[in-house]
């Protein structure tokens, strides 16, 4: 388990949710389950006002050992948690070893870099049980998938990036001089 | 055949020198990452249509759009403002209010300026990249990975292109006296092309 006897935080999580009610109880439920075992959470509730949030996220995702993302269903596009996940993948980039849970609530559908991860299901009306899904995940360290799952690309993907460029190329072959 | 609204990115920016590494920023992020940037420049200067329609019929035509905010105090000895950037994003927002498939990415330079300039703005999902065109890729690379157009890429196989795209399209400025958006596009797909 990643916390040590003596009780002290171990491990370190950033918990990326929607900034509405259904999600700050899940949020809250899944804070409260890790603080059970000693695991540190912290999401945008906890930056202060002193600092942009997008300074704050990047410096307390440096700090962290995973990220726990609650995905809605029918999540609306636009919102701050969208620039989250971005600087969530930034993160991924630059600490591979960083590991990813993506926790689909109520048939969500994992956005496409997420979808690449081990995602586990949730349900926003029971809270508790999908909190104690993310704490087994989460004690399964080893297990979870790393972002260095984000840079992988198949054979078919680059036959389809290659098709994709080939038209654009000639696209842009076709502009006025 | 992947039709060409599904992949096309209107580039919404400042058109100045100073801009110039960042404008190569997005080109080659947006290039490597399998999408096509479209700009009313892509026409030639010397277009007869006039630029607002010219602006609209790619706006249109493209699913995605990209918007720079950095350019936010007045300028030169009258003190302008540059309103041209807000008035598109305007505009695509607008169609994404219509058309909620279509996405968009709002970049700024700091992340201070605007909550002031542009409140209407607070809450959307703005990206500072700290005047650093190296910084300014990666975080469209990152959002670029939710857009189903585009192709994930590792952002740091593309960091080392950027000094070669920047003195490629610099040379193309140089000789056009312009930014002749097909030969820097051009410079851009063959750097991709040879290097990734």
């Amino acid at each position: 388990m990643a916390y040590n006897e003596a009780g002290e935080t171990a491990m370190r999580v950033f918990l990326s949710h929607l900034h509405d009610a259904t999600s700050g109880e899940l949020a809250f439920a899944v804070k409260d389950a890790l603080k059970g075992v000693g695991v540190e959470s912290v999401s945008w509730e906890t930056f202060g006002a002193a600092e942009p949030w997008q300074s704050q996220i990047e410096k307390e995702l440096d700090r962290c050992d995973a990220v726990v993302l609650l995905i809605e269903a029918g999540q609306r596009k636009q919102s701050r948690q969208m620039a989250e996940w971005t600087y969530i993948i930034n993160a991924g980039w630059k600490r591979p070893e960083l590991r990813l849970l993506p926790v689909l609530l109520d048939g969500a559908v994992a956005p496409r870099p997420f979808a690449k991860l081990q995602p586990i299901e949730g349900a926003s009306s029971a809270p508790h049980a999908t909190a104690a899904r993310v704490l087994e995940s989460i004690g399964r360290f080893e297990m979870l998938k790393s972002a260095s799952e984000l840079t992988k690309r198949t054979p078919q993907d680059r036959r389809e990036w290659l098709e994709r460029r080939a038209l654009i190329t000639q696209r842009i072959a076709a502009l006025p001089d | 055949m992947v039709p060409p609204y599904e992949v096309s990115v209107f580039i919404n920016c400042p058109f100045d020198d100073d801009f110039n590494p960042f404008l190569d920023a997005i080109l080659l992020a947006a290039v490597a990452c399998g999408l096509d940037p479209r700009s009313p420049d892509e026409l030639g200067p010397w277009h007869p249509k006039p630029r607002l329609e010219r602006i609209q019929d790619l706006m249109k035509a493209s699913k995605y759009s990209i918007h720079d905010l950095s350019r936010l105090r007045g300028e030169g000895d009258d003190n302008f403002a540059r309103m041209n950037m807000p008035f598109e994003l305007g505009m695509a927002r607008g169609l994404w209010l219509s058309d909620p498939a279509r996405d968009m990415i709002v970049l700024t330079d700091t992340t201070y300026d605007l909550p002031v300039a542009l409140s209407d703005l607070g809450g959307l999902d703005v990206l500072p990249y700290g005047s650093d065109p190296s910084l300014m890729l990666r975080r469209l690379v990152g959002q670029f990975a939710f857009w189903p157009g585009a192709t994930d890429i590792d952002p740091n196989r593309l960091l080392p292109l950027l000094p070669e795209v920047h003195a490629a399209n610099g040379a193309v400025r140089e000789e056009y006296e312009m930014r002749h958006w097909k030969k820097m596009l051009l410079a851009v797909d063959g750097i991709v092309k040879r290097r990734l």
